[in-house]
């Protein structure tokens, strides 16, 4: 139906942006993938070292599970979510549980882990996404084997029932809820999260009642925001969030294929993090995470190449590294004497992104000849 | 209280560029083109930079504040300071998509592609803000052919407003984006040259030359802007923005995408709407040294029109003369075509000069813009290109017109179907004895074998002046009973004893008479505009006295000035149709008054 529209419209009626979120999910190439996978078989498992609540440091056993995927991904879904590439929608509870059979199998039954992250591309505990009997099996085994479990969860899909629910299974466990952005605003707009600020404070309210713990994650740069814009707001939220908040993960935004944010990346309308953005936000924000108490997370996905959180290509992995390290250390001279000639660069895009009226950024390609770099676009 | 608008006139115009006082006519403190200052630029002058800008931070969306940097907003008692949303806009990509919100402002309005497309305020046509930012401007300019398009779109819709693009702008392209309607810019592209170790300069980026001491600091970057800025407002005020833009677009492929895309989309266009001049008078040049010129709607509006509209004088219509071009102008002044017009020696036959980029140039129209003024490099020989166009015009002019024979004296080979074709140099120079005797043979040949007319001088200057009208005005009804006076190259109309216009090939334009209006209006010989009702037109043409306007007007034009219904004067038209009737300044000076 013709729709009256702007001056340069042609009367098509406009559709909602989470029409375009998931038009790359419909694509052959993610079906074809969807297709292919084998649901009695997890997405992904892998140890790496990690911190139990206490500071102890230990090894983590991460199992991603294919599931049905998130209620709220059904509806509508987050702009840079990738999962769907994870998920298919006929994942059963056989599978479920010939998945958490496999992924024993493949880390020796947890052999040396004193931590256990299962991620469910969704919410764990809702029963539209996971059956409610596996759910329950996960809750009680690592119990009974006393390993420290991080599930992940929506805060709409957070209930008094269901968090009590799962605190009488799995006392203590710790909830990750993607908060991603402190800021309704930006949770409507630019992430398209389906919570409000305020659902958020209310399911961190219910953990701390039924005494779980609370990890939060923070995106780092979501869509349509520029390089300036991620670094204030997000040193500002995460001194907001870690007075509520046990564990704060940041998340430096990362290119998954077939998402819109790969659309936006090829169409050269988003850029990824500069690594030098998260060492400024991490000094930034040092001394209000000590105070709180919270311990920050920052693992750059990707970090250092094109589609990661990246710098000018000779420093990446230095970087990177001190990032990594503070992420375990929580020590700030771990970005000591770290530098680079592209951080002249950064600073200047970062400056220019706060006084322009240009909140998508004006970053440009941050890799090749100066002059070229310099070009008139 | 409510935002003052900025004060703003225009002083010089070429197509989409203004040179535009900001503040007091009397003592403009600014002008653009020209920089919005960000907090942490060095203190330039408000010449130069007549605005700064700052943003909200931790708030989404931003609000933005712009100031102008001197008394700029009547009554010119202090600064001014405008506030806008930025609004949350989709990337260009997602415009099918309509979440998030527009910017919003009264004086200071941010558009985005998105809100283009589906803001409806924007066809509020009471909304006039003082200045418009483009918020997406660096992502449009990675889309081809968008930010081309937006300006386009915001250019014409909002023909006061100053136009900035934030993020895209530098020395090395200020003329090109002035040439396609911006007002503004910023030093965001030299800040990051100067990160990275490189000056941005007019010429494109550069590593220093260490062996002069250079350094890529801010003030070696501020410099390069002054010096662009400067460039580009005297080629606006004399009219050469053309030549410079593409001097300039050659630093970045982009910059000649965008020239090009330009220029298509501008050839698409109407010339009115393109912001084509008619008269501009003999002293202005067009050079048109680099092959983008050939690009220009200028060029292809006058391809066009030749070949596809004009016709030749009554009695010329039976056989074309193809002459070679002459690096004097007009043509007939040059040595070699005082040679070829002595030894033609008849005004039966019709002139055609054959050259580049124009393609064709009738004689009767040697003298007009921008036949008279264009300048090009002379090698000798013709490229593919231009012998492709002047083959494709000449072989359209005959077969439309009509002629019965053609006598090629151009040296350029043409087939002309059905047509005879005589080639009177084979092989020979224009100038040389043997050319020249047989060009004279053959116009002899063709003057006697056809029986060609060959009328009084007076009855051919007529004939010759009709041609001209019908090609400048669209029209020669104005001279039935009309006598033609005087000795070349100005020529006085007089008809029933009153004089109704003069020719003079200096300003390039028939001088009509006030007596003559009348006349002008009964035959629709020009463009009218229409005065506010109930008003005493006192001085000349601005938005505030002219209530409409017809399409089609191009600068330099004579217009009638109508008011109700009634003829009450004529103008000159400064501006272009696409700025008639709410654009800026003085859209046209006053002539006459009935």
């Amino acid at each position: 139906m013709a729709q009256a529209s702007g001056m340069l419209g042609d009367g098509s009626k406009a559709v909602k942006v989470h029409h375009l979120v998931k038009a790359p999910e419909n694509t052959p190439g993610s079906v074809r993938k969807r297709e292919s996978w084998d649901a009695t078989e997890p997405a992904t498992v892998y140890k790496t070292p990690e911190i139990l609540p206490d500071g102890t440091h230990c090894t983590a056993a991460t199992v991603i599970f294919r599931t049905r995927g998130c209620v709220w991904w059904w509806k509508s879904g987050c702009t840079f979510c990738g999962y769907f590439n994870d998920v298919r929608d006929d994942v059963t509870a056989d599978d479920l549980f010939a998945q958490w059979d496999e992924a024993k199998r493949r880390l020796d039954d947890f052999e040396g882990c004193s931590m256990i992250k299962v991620y469910t591309s969704g919410t764990f505990f809702e029963d539209r996404e996971n059956p409610p009997e596996w759910q329950e099996a996960i809750l009680r085994e690592t119990h009974e084997r006393g390993l420290d479990l991080v599930i992940e969860a929506q805060a709409q899909m957070c209930t008094p029932e269901k968090i009590a629910w799962v605190a009488e299974r799995h006392p203590g466990c710790t909830v990750a809820i993607g908060l991603e952005a402190y800021d309704d605003a930006v949770l409507r707009f630019h992430i398209n999260k389906g919570f409000s600020t305020k659902q958020w404070h209310r399911s961190v309210d219910m953990l701390k009642e039924n005494g779980l713990r609370v990890k939060t994650y923070l995106l780092f740069k979501p869509p349509f925001m520029s390089e300036g814009d991620a670094l204030e707001l997000t040193s500002k939220w995460i001194s907001e969030v870690a007075p509520f908040s046990d564990d704060i993960s940041v998340n430096p935004m990362n290119i998954q294929r077939r998402t819109i944010v790969d659309r936006l990346y090829r169409n050269r309308e988003y850029r990824t993090p500069w690594l030098w953005s998260l060492v400024e936000m991490l000094e930034r924000t040092h001394a209000d995470i000590t105070e709180s108490k919270a311990r920050i997370i920052v693992h750059p996905t990707a970090g250092g190449k094109l589609r990661g959180a990246h710098n000018c290509g000779s420093c990446d992995t230095e970087v990177v590294a001190a990032i990594e390290r503070y992420s375990v250390s929580a020590d700030i001279r771990e970005f000591a004497g770290l530098d680079c000639e592209c951080k002249g660069v950064w600073r200047a895009e970062v400056d220019s992104d706060l006084w322009l009226p240009a909140p998508m950024g004006t970053g440009g390609y941050r890799r090749g000849s100066a002059v070229d770099l310099a070009r008139a676009p | 209280m409510a935002e003052r608008p900025l004060a703003r006139g225009v002083t010089a115009r070429q197509r989409f560029a203004r040179l535009m006082p900001l503040g007091d006519r009397n003592q403009p403190v600014g002008w653009t083109p020209g920089l919005v200052l960000g907090p942490q630029d060095p203190e330039i002058e408000p010449s130069l930079a007549p605005f700064s800008c700052s943003r909200s931070q931790g708030a989404v969306p931003a609000t933005i504040s712009m100031s102008t940097r001197g008394e700029m907003c009547y009554p010119f008692d202090s600064t001014d300071t405008w506030q806008a949303s930025e609004g949350l806009s989709l990337p260009p990509s997602l415009a099918e998509a309509d979440s998030g919100e527009a910017g919003r402002g009264s004086q200071l309005l941010p558009v985005s592609w998105q809100s283009l497309h589906h803001d409806q305020s924007l066809n509020d046509l009471g909304l006039e803000p003082s200045i418009i930012a483009l918020v997406d401007a660096v992502q449009l300019a990675e889309r081809p052919g968008m930010l081309v398009e937006a300006l386009d779109a915001l250019r014409v819709r909002f023909p006061t407003s100053l136009i900035w693009t934030p993020g895209i702008a530098g020395p090395d392209n200020c003329a090109l984006l002035s040439w396609m309607g911006v007002d503004l810019f910023d030093t965001t592209r030299s800040r990051r040259a100067a990160s990275l170790g490189v000056i941005l300069t007019e010429d494109g980026p550069r590593m220093p030359e260490s062996t002069l001491g250079e350094s890529a600091d801010m003030k070696t970057q501020c410099a390069a802007w002054s010096r662009a800025i400067a460039a580009t407002r005297t080629a606006i005020r004399n009219g050469s923005l053309r030549e410079l833009t593409e001097r300039q677009a050659a630093s970045s492929p982009r910059s000649v995408e965008r020239l090009r895309r330009h220029d298509s989309l501008m050839r698409g266009y109407e010339g009115s709407r393109s912001g084509l001049a008619r008269v501009v008078g003999h002293e202005h040049r067009l050079r048109c040294h680099t092959y983008s010129s050939r690009n220009d709607a200028l060029i292809h509006d006058w391809r066009h029109r030749v070949a596809d509209q004009h016709l030749p004088p009554e009695h010329q219509k039976q056989v074309l003369l193809l002459l070679p071009c002459s690096a004097v102008k007009p043509y007939r002044t040059s040595q070699s075509h005082r040679r070829f017009l002595r030894v033609i020696g008849s005004d039966a036959v019709h002139q055609v000069i054959v050259t580049a980029p124009l393609g064709l140039v009738p004689r009767e129209l040697e003298e007009i813009w921008p036949a008279a003024n264009y300048d090009i490099p002379v090698t000798g020989e013709w490229d593919a290109d231009e012998l492709a166009v002047i083959r494709d015009m000449a072989t359209s002019f005959a077969s439309r017109v009509g002629y019965s024979r053609v006598i090629n004296h151009s040296g350029v080979d043409i087939e002309f179907d059905g047509v005879e074709s005589v080639d009177t140099r084979q092989g020979d120079s224009a100038g040389s004895t043997e050319a020249l005797s047989r060009l004279q043979e053959e116009v002899e040949r063709a003057s006697s074998e056809l029986s060609l007319e060959n009328p009084r001088r007076p009855v051919h200057r007529m004939a010759q002046m009709r041609a001209l009208s019908r090609f400048q005005h669209g029209t020669d009804a104005w001279l039935k009973g009309t006598k033609v006076q005087g000795r070349p190259p100005i020529f006085t109309f007089m008809k029933d004893g009153e004089q109704t216009a003069q020719w003079n090939p200096r300003s390039g334009r028939f001088a009509f008479s006030k007596a003559s209006l009348p006349l002008l209006d009964a035959c629709d010989a020009l463009p009218r505009v229409n005065l506010k009702p109930g008003l005493e037109w006192r001085g000349d043409l601005f938005s505030t006295n002219v209530e409409s306007a017809e399409l089609g007007i191009r600068a330099g034009d004579e217009i009638l000035v109508m008011q109700e219904d009634q003829l009450v004067g004529s103008a000159r038209a400064e501006a272009a149709g696409w700025e008639w009737p709410n654009g800026p300044g003085r859209l046209a000076r006053s002539k006459h008054r009935l």
